[in-house]
Parts: C-alpha cells; sequence; structure tokens
C-alpha cells in the first residue's frame, strides 16, 4: 500500500474512534471511553506496521500527545458532567483537538500537516468559544492574529522553499525524511520569515501576549491543550525546519536572545500573577523560552540540545497540562480561580492536593519529579562550555555565562510562582462549614496519571548520551522522602471539629 | 458560431423557466427551476466544447447561475414573510440570469448587453429595498445608478468608440463579435485618460477602495436575497471585466502602473473595508464591508496576475477567489435575511447561540463561515493557499517591495477576513454558559432554511471541478474531494444540541 494512502487510512480511522467515541459519552460512557482510547492509540500502534519512518523528533511528539490526550479526554468526561450535565459536545471538540494535534506530530509529508493544522485552528477556536460563547469573541479574534496568522505565514514560506527543490504540487507530496537527507540551504529573509511564526506559536517575546490572554479565557481542557500541545507545536515546526534547512547561523543567535528574554520575563511576570491560570499561562512563556534557547543552541553544546529540547518539551507538555486540569479540577470544586480567594481547597477537596503539587514541584524542578532532571541537565551543560574554557587564554565563552546566569534566575523565580502555586491549596488554616463538593473519579485518575508519568519519567534523561545520570539518581532517589513526606501530611491533619460561639460540639 | 446558434434556444428556455418558477412554491416552482439550471449547464457545456468559450466563463456562470437558481426559489419564500412586493421574486431571477449571462457573455456586444440589463434591474431592486426597509439608507439607489451604472456605461461607451478605428479600418464590426476565447488585442489606448475611463466601470462594480462608497449602502439596503446576488456575483463581474478587458485592448505598455495602481487600490481597500466591518453592529452592513475587504484581496492577486499574464496558476488564483466570493457571500447574505425573519433584527450585537434555533440553515451558514476563514474542505482554503504560495514565491524570489506590500495586504486580508469569519461564528455558536436572556424567536418556513442549506453545499463544489478541469495532479483533486467532509462535520457538530447552564456557584 502506498505511504500517503495508508497514513490516510490511519487517520481517518483514529478520528472517526475517536469522534464516535466522544460523541456516545452520554450514552455510553464505557463503550466511549474505550473508544477513545483506541482512536488515540491507533496513530502510534499503526508504526509498528507503517510501511514509512517518521522524524526521530516524531517519536516524542506522538507519545508526548498519546499520554496527554488520555489525560484530557478523561477528566474532560467527568468535568462536564459534573457542572454541565452532559459531556458530548465539548468531548468532541475537545477530542477533536487532540487527535489533529496527533495527526499533525505524525505527519509524512506537508499536505498531511497542512490539512491537520488548518482543521486545528477552526476547532481551537471552536474550543475557545466553548463555554462563554460570544462573550469570548474578543480572545478568539487575539489568537487568530497573533498566534494562526503568523504561523500561516510561516507554513506557507515553508512550502515555497519546500516547493523550490521538488515543484509546486510534488511538494506536498514528497515524505519528511526523504527531504531530511539533503538539507536545502536558505537565505536569511525567508528563514527569519519562517522563524517568525513559529516563535509566535511558542509564545516567545516580541509575540508572545497572545497566550496570556488566551490560556486563562479558554475553557480549563482547552488550555491545557493549547499549553501542553499546541504551542509545542512551534517547536515542532523549528526542529522539522533545522531538520529539513540550513539557514544562516544569524538566526540562531535571533533564537537564543529571544528565548532569554522570554524566559526571564515569563517567570517574572508568572511569579506577580494572582490568578491561577494566568500565572500557569506565564509560566508557560517562561518555559518555551528554555526550549527556544536550546533550539538556538543547537551544535554549540557537548549535550545533543535538539534532543535535550525534545526532551524539555515533553516534560512541560506533561507538567502543564496537569496544571491546567488542575485549575479546572479547582474551579469546579471553588468556582474561582483566583490565589487570594483560594488557599483552602485541600480541606474540601484532598484529592487534587497531590497532583497539584507534583505540578508545581515539577515547575519549580525539585525532585523526584521530571522537572528537576530538566532543569539540572539544562544548566549542566550550558555551564560546562561557559566553564570548559575558564582556564584557556581567551577565557570563559562570555555568552554562555550569560545564559546559564539567565537560566538560574529564571529557575530561582519559578520557585517563587510554584509555592504560589500551592498555597493556593493549603495556606489558609482550617475553616469550618465548608461543603465537601463532588469530585470524579475519572478527573482524580487523569490527575493521579499525569503525575505518575511525571515522576517516573527521569530515567527519559539516559537517552541523553553524554550526561551524566546522577541527576536521574537524585530524582528517583527523592522519590522516598516525597512518598512519606506526602503520607505523614495527610496523616498529621487534624479531624475537622466544627465550633459555634466558643464551645466544641 | 454554430454552437452560439445552438445555444441560444436553450439559454431562452432556461430564462423562460426561471422566470417560471419565481414565485411559485412547492414543487411548480421547484420543477422549472431544475430544468432551468439544466438548460443553462447544457448552453454553457456547449459553447465551451466548440471553444466558444473558454474555463473561466464556464466555472462562473455555471457556478453563479446554480446559486441564481436557489436564491430565486428562496426569493419566493422570503417575500410571503417579509411582505415585500409580488413582483420580487421574478425580478431577482432575471437579475440572476443576466449576471450568469455576463459571465457566459462570448463576445463583446451580448457583455455589454447583459449586463447593462442587470445594472438596470439591480437599481430597481436597491429601489425597492430603500422603499421597504427600514433600516437601510435613503440614498442606496441614487448611489448604485450614480456610481455603478454610470461608470459603467461610460466604460463600455468608451471601448465601443475605441474600437471604432479598428472597424473602420477592418470594414467590419469583427471587433464587437469576435469571441473572447482566442481574441486579439486589437483596440488600442493612448492616454492615461481614455484608460482611467476604461477602469472606471470595472472598478466600481468590484468597489475598490476610491470608487466603494456606494457599495454598503446599496447592499444592505436591498432586500436579503437581492444583496445576496448584488455581493456574491456581481462584485467578482468587476475582475471579470478586467480580465475581458485585457484580452481586447493593448494594455502591454500600461501593465505596470495598472498593476501598481490595482495593488495600492486592493491594499487599502483591505485596511479600510476590514477596519469597517469590525466596526459594524449591523450585520449585512458588516457582510457588505467584507465584500469589499474580499475584492481588495482579488485586486491584489489582478495586479499580479497583469504583470505575469501567462502564469495559469495566477488566474486559478484569481477565479478560485471569486468563486470564494460567490459561494460564501451569497450563503451568509441569505442567512442573515432568516436572523432578520426570526429575530426581527439584523443588529447582531446581541444575539448568540442562532445556531441552536435555524439549526437547517445554520449547516450551510457555518460552511460559508468555514469558507470565509479558510478550513480545508472549502474554495477558500485552496484560494488562500494558492495565493499565499504565488505571494510568497514573488518575495522569496525577489520580488522587491510591490511583493511584500502584496504579501503584506494578503496578510492582513486574511487576519481581517478570519476575525470577520469568527464574528459570525460566534453569533451562531452557542454558549454552554449563557447568560443573557433569549430574544424572541419567530421560526421561519422550512423550504427557506433548506434554501442556504443547498446554497452552503453548492458553495463547496467549485473547487473540484475546477481543479479537475484543469487537470491538476490526481492527487489533488482525490484531496479536495476527501477533505470535503470536514467543513460538513465540524458544522454538524455545531449544529448539534448544547446542553446550556450555569457553572456550579462557588462554595
Amino acid at each position: 500500500m502506498p505511504e500517503p494512502l495508508f497514513k490516510a487510512l490511519v487517520d481517518a480511522l483514529s478520528m472517526g474512534l475517536v469522534l464516535a467515541g466522544a460523541l456516545s459519552v452520554d450514552s455510553h460512557p464505557r463503550l466511549s471511553r474505550a473508544l477513545r482510547l483506541a482512536g488515540f492509540a491507533v496513530p502510534l500502534v499503526s508504526l509498528v506496521y507503517a510501511p514509512y519512518g517518521l522524524l526521530w523528533f516524531q517519536y516524542f511528539f506522538l507519545v508526548l500527545s498519546f499520554l496527554v490526550s488520555i489525560g484530557v479526554s478523561l477528566h474532560n468526561e467527568d468535568y462536564y458532567r459534573i457542572v454541565y450535565g452532559s459531556a458530548s459536545y465539548p468531548q468532541a471538540v475537545i477530542d477533536l483537538s487532540l487527535v489533529l494535534l496527533e495527526v499533525a506530530f505524525s505527519s509524512v509529508n506537508l499536505i498531511e500537516l497542512f490539512v491537520a493544522w488548518f482543521t486545528l485552528d477552526l476547532v481551537l477556536l471552536l474550543v475557545i468559544l466553548l463555554e462563554r460563547g460570544m462573550e469570548n469573541y474578543r480572545v478568539a479574534v487575539t489568537y487568530i492574529v497573533l498566534s494562526m496568522l503568523p504561523c500561516d505565514l510561516s507554513l506557507f514560506t515553508f512550502w515555497v522553499l519546500v516547493s523550490g527543490r521538488t515543484g509546486v504540487y510534488e511538494a506536498f507530496t514528497a515524505s519528511f525524511s526523504e527531504l531530511a537527507a539533503t538539507p536545502a540551504s536558505v537565505g536569511l529573509l525567508p528563514a527569519l520569515l519562517l522563524v517568525v511564526g513559529f516563535t509566535a506559536k511558542l509564545a516567545q517575546f516580541p509575540i508572545h501576549m497572545w497566550l496570556p490572554i488566551v490560556h486563562p479565557e479558554a475553557p480549563s481542557h482547552g488550555s491545557a491543550i493549547l499549553s501542553g500541545l499546541v504551542v509545542k507545536l512551534g517547536a515542532f515546526m523549528l526542529l522539522m525546519t533545522q531538520t529539513l534547512f540550513q539557514y544562516p547561523a544569524v538566526v540562531n543567535a535571533v533564537l537564543v536572545a529571544q528565548g532569554l528574554v522570554s524566559s526571564l520575563y515569563g517567570f517574572l511576570a508568572a511569579s506577580a500573577q494572582d490568578d491561577l491560570k494566568r500565572l500557569l499561562a506565564y509560566s508557560t512563556i517562561g518555559h518555551t523560552g528554555v526550549i527556544t534557547v536550546l533550539l538556538g543552541l543547537r551544535g554549540l553544546l557537548p549535550v545533543d540540545t535538539a534532543l535535550l529540547a525534545v526532551l524539555y518539551v515533553f516534560y512541560h507538555g506533561l507538567t502543564k497540562t496537569l496544571g491546567f486540569l488542575n485549575a479546572g479540577l479547582l474551579e469546579q470544586v471553588a468556582g474561582s480561580h483566583n490565589l487570594y480567594d483560594l488557599g483552602y481547597v485541600d480541606r474540601v477537596a484532598p484529592e487534587a492536593t497531590t497532583p497539584a503539587v507534583v505540578a508545581a514541584m515539577s515547575l519549580a524542578g525539585a525532585p523526584p519529579t521530571l522537572g528537576f532532571t530538566m532543569k539540572a541537565l539544562t544548566i549542566y551543560a550550558v555551564l560546562t562550555v561557559a566553564l570548559s574554557r575558564a582556564a584557556s587564554p581567551e577565557g570563559p565563552a562570555w555568552w554562555a555565562l550569560v545564559v546559564a546566569a539567565a537560566l538560574v534566575v529564571s529557575s530561582v523565580l519559578s520557585v517563587i510562582y510554584s509555592v504560589k502555586l500551592v498555597a493556593s491549596y493549603t495556606s489558609t488554616p482550617a475553616r469550618a462549614g465548608l461543603k465537601k463538593p463532588e469530585v470524579g473519579r475519572l478527573e482524580v485518575a487523569s490527575e493521579r496519571f499525569l503525575s505518575g508519568l511525571i515522576i517516573a519519567s527521569p530515567a527519559l534523561a539516559l537517552l541523553l548520551p553524554s550526561a551524566p545520570a546522577v541527576f536521574v539518581l537524585v530524582s528517583y532517589a527523592a522519590l522516598a522522602p516525597f512518598v512519606i513526606g506526602l503520607h505523614l501530611r495527610r496523616a498529621a491533619l487534624p479531624e475537622e471539629k466544627p465550633w459555634a460561639t466558643g464551645v466544641e460540639l | 458560431m454554430d454552437a452560439l446558434y445552438a445555444a441560444a434556444p436553450a439559454l431562452a428556455l432556461s430564462v423562460l423557466a426561471l422566470a417560471l418558477s419565481a414565485g411559485r412554491r412547492g414543487p411548480a416552482g421547484l420543477l422549472p427551476a431544475l430544468s432551468s439550471a439544466c438548460l443553462f449547464a447544457f448552453a454553457a457545456l456547449l459553447l465551451y466544447s466548440y471553444s466558444v468559450v473558454d474555463w473561466v466563463s464556464l466555472v462562473l456562470s455555471v457556478t453563479s447561475f446554480a446559486l441564481v437558481v436557489v436564491v430565486t426559489l428562496y426569493t419566493t419564500y422570503y417575500v410571503e414573510a417579509e411582505r415585500l412586493p409580488r413582483s420580487l421574486p421574478l425580478l431577482v431571477s432575471l437579475f440572476g440570469f443576466s449576471i450568469s449571462l455576463t459571465y457566459l457573455a462570448v463576445n463583446l456586444i451580448l457583455f455589454v448587453i447583459a449586463w447593462s440589463f442587470m445594472e438596470i434591474i439591480g437599481f430597481v431592486l436597491v429601489r425597492i429595498g430603500e422603499e421597504y426597509s427600514t433600516e437601510g439608507s435613503l440614498r442606496a439607489a441614487r448611489g448604485y445608478l450614480l456610481t455603478s451604472t454610470t461608470a459603467f456605461e461610460i466604460t463600455a461607451f468608451t471601448l465601443i468608440v475605441l474600437s471604432v478605428p479598428s472597424i473602420v479600418s477592418s470594414y467590419s464590426p469583427n471587433v464587437l463579435y469576435q469571441p473572447f476565447a482566442g481574441a486579439t488585442p486589437v483596440v488600442e489606448v493612448s492616454s492615461p485618460v481614455l484608460l482611467a475611463l476604461l477602469l472606471a466601470g470595472f472598478v466600481a462594480k468590484a468597489a475598490l477602495f476610491p470608487l466603494h462608497f456606494w457599495l454598503p449602502g446599496a447592499h444592505s439596503t436591498a432586500p436579503s436575497p437581492a444583496s445576496a446576488l448584488l455581493s456574491g456575483l456581481t462584485t467578482p463581474l468587476g475582475f471579470y471585466g478586467l480580465l475581458r478587458l485585457t484580452e481586447i485592448v493593448d494594455l502591454t505598455a500600461w501593465s505596470q502602473s495598472l498593476a501598481y495602481l490595482l495593488l495600492a487600490m486592493g491594499l487599502s481597500s483591505i485596511a479600510y473595508a476590514g477596519l469597517e466591518a469590525l466596526g459594524q453592529r449591523d450585520g449585512k452592513l458588516m457582510l457588505a464591508y467584507t465584500t469589499v475587504l474580499t475584492n481588495g484581496f482579488t485586486a491584489l492577486l489582478f495586479a499580479l496576475y497583469l504583470t505575469s499574464p501567462t502564469s495559469t496558476l495566477l488566474l486559478v488564483a484569481v477565479v478560485l477567489v471569486m468563486l470564494m466570493q460567490m459561494g460564501y457571500k451569497t450563503v451568509l447574505f441569505c442567512g442573515m435575511g432568516l436572523i432578520e425573519l426570526a429575530y426581527g433584527t439584523r443588529y447582531i450585537q446581541g444575539l448568540a447561540g442562532v445556531s441552536q434555533q435555524l439549526r437547517t440553515s445554520s449547516l450551510g451558514v457555518l460552511i460559508a463561515v468555514y469558507t470565509l476563514i479558510g478550513v480545508p474542505g472549502t474554495v477558500g482554503f485552496l484560494a488562500k493557499l494558492l495565493s499565499m504560495y504565488l505571494l510568497l514565491t514573488g518575495v522569496v524570489g525577489g520580488g522587491g517591495p510591490p511583493a511584500v506590500a502584496a504579501l503584506a495586504g494578503a496578510v492582513l486580508y486574511i487576519a481581517l477576513s478570519a476575525v470577520v469569519g469568527v464574528r459570525v461564528l460566534s453569533v451562531y455558536t452557542a454558549s454552554m454558559r449563557s447568560r443573557r436572556p433569549p430574544l424572541e424567536f419567530k421560526q421561519p418556513n422550512t423550504p427557506l432554511e433548506a434554501a442556504v442549506l443547498v446554497m452552503g453545499l453548492l458553495s463547496l463544489a467549485p473547487s473540484a471541478l475546477l481543479l479537475q478541469g484543469l487537470g491538476g495532479p490526481g492527487w489533488l483533486v482525490a484531496l479536495v474531494v476527501s477533505t470535503l467532509p470536514i467543513p460538513l462535520l465540524v458544522s454538524l457538530l455545531q449544529t448539534a444540541r448544547v446542553v446550556t447552564g450555569v457553572a456550579r456557584a462557588p462554595v
């Protein structure tokens, strides 16, 4: 069977299964779950039989989107069932965007990428309009103008550049792996045109402002997808650009500069927010800044930064999805995501606390989470370069020192906002008379699933050949104190005793 | 020419059948309408197969006529509901026929006659809208007559007068009769004033920036089906006219400056009309400005086409944008007419969740909105894909400032059209958390809704036909056909019942 046809069948099958599952979520919940899981798994399973190969980073993106899809899809089901009583329409829209992302990440040629991408744009607009409809019109406009449009421009440039080698129509069907075999060199102007859109998707400095506007206003599950996966499309396309083309080195310097500014600014702004979702949004800008820096440093570090960037994408995708899902649960439980209104959530929904703590620790880069390993590796890699030439006559590599310093400052800032995040659960002392709200079984299961993944996956860092394994070891070693701490804390919680007028009842 | 004699009776029968169907309900209206469409398609195919007309005429005339037939049926029911004069369906059908005939016109004389006929009925339609509409402008008909109609007549007579030397020198009125297909440019233009006179009619019809002012008033005032035809089918006629002009008149000396002129007009139209469209609360006025917006984009592409007239891809891009405009604008205006009927207002400011009440027609309207936004599977997607490709090739290939300006204009157009699309989308999308009290709602006739749905489905068709006809690669046609379900499925999903409720109150 020819490759494109096989791939088209796989895509159609997975979309069909997921849509059928999503639409039957109210009538046959169990069947629906099975169908959706099967649908999400199809692109992965098909790789076993596929007559084609993907580019190396596509596998990571595909696995990430599969895992995130499971988490978001299950969480979404219970959320809408509890809050609105029916889930089929939101489920269909959310699941459709998830499966389209899988298609985009696993695309083998340009036409598949284009169709998946442009359809995804539409479905994301529906996601943004999902809960509030007309009221979110301005948010949708922001998304179109600042995120979709620059990206479209870059995608079309991508097509034009590929077609320069193959011909107008053939550019669509030429497979990426063939094109990657002989990277074409491109000039400065086309390279900048390419980079501007994809960094806008990654919410990098000059065009970053759409993200803090869109993420807080979109439904939480939509934000989880946007922040966990859609933003990563930018990184995906930057990697694709680096694989398929050779561009002037100055573009990489632009990437590093953009990344550093975004990362400092994002983390600083995140620690100043009082809205949980806005905080998470700014944190996304910060983390994608680090990804951009890593992509821009390609070839300059002893560690393979492209692989490191992909692992960082994996880490941030999982963590931020968990963060936004947890924010959705918080909204359901407490009806608010203003940090200073909260602080008591641990009392009413203790199930939600552990995932929130894991997400916060992972964002801050504390062991035993994947966040620690990634952050440590990133700083280690940059510092090695900075210090390697310290003794030599030309002195240390100043650019690397600057980058390392910026990364360290960002990482300190990220600790600040993570503490804020945890505080929304546990900062207020016991308050009497709180009703215990309904928390869905699936919601808890999905958040535990993602937290488990974050804790279990530091071993991924072993894929980097020249990186020290000590960071992985530390991460796993910290597991025991972490679990014991959680257990002790749970055991130490005093029983709530309602009291009135000073007399204990 | 023999083909012309065979096609003429078919066309005559076609207009007769269409006139018969106008104003009749049920099968009595449907059957003549269908036969009229078949006869017209037969005539067009006949002319095409004998190479009397080219593929541009074929595609545009057949697509426009299919839409005209459905709009005529729509008008029949619309008139009853809105208490408009009984003659309106007949007028609309004749108006539509003359538009399609202009697209199909084989030579200059037929072209001018069909166009003039169309202008007169167009004026009557706007006049009727002025009398019956409560919200429209009071000077719309005057503006239409003085700008669009007069400008065209000036252009037409200039063209005929200019061809006199050629007629005299060859002792035959051959210039006026020679078919467009394979025509040789015989008329020569010596002064910029004559050139301006030649352009005025077409530019005014396409409502490009300095000559745009008559359009928003006229198009928003006319009854909705007439607006649909005026906006969707007649404004691309301006570019069609320009295209024919380049075939009859020898413009090689002027093509560069003409391209710059069109580029400037296109850019200013896009910027001005896009911002105006976003500032409107009146849905029809917003759509009218969107027409100027889209025509600005067509002008950009046409400017490129003028500089390299041998490029088939550029011509295809121009035609695709024209087809896009035909499809989505007709549906959106008819959909806005339904909103006016159902809610008693066309101010879309307070409107939301229409897809939950006008479910059948919403399907069609949503397809049109996706065409405007450019979702895969629609003509809009292909149009934007191809034009962006051509524009970017210009920039990357070192086209200089004009290429960059054209690209910037196209990007601006894509942004503004997507924003207008989302504006309409947010009116139709249901919100799960509705806070506004519902407006008073009156269910319109089912055939009215069905007509809008059919128009929406029709607007999906031309891309596949066009590519098949042009002999693009087979897989491209397969792609177009296989992505067709995307807009359909998404709009079906949107019109499904959505449970609304208010989220749980804070603890």
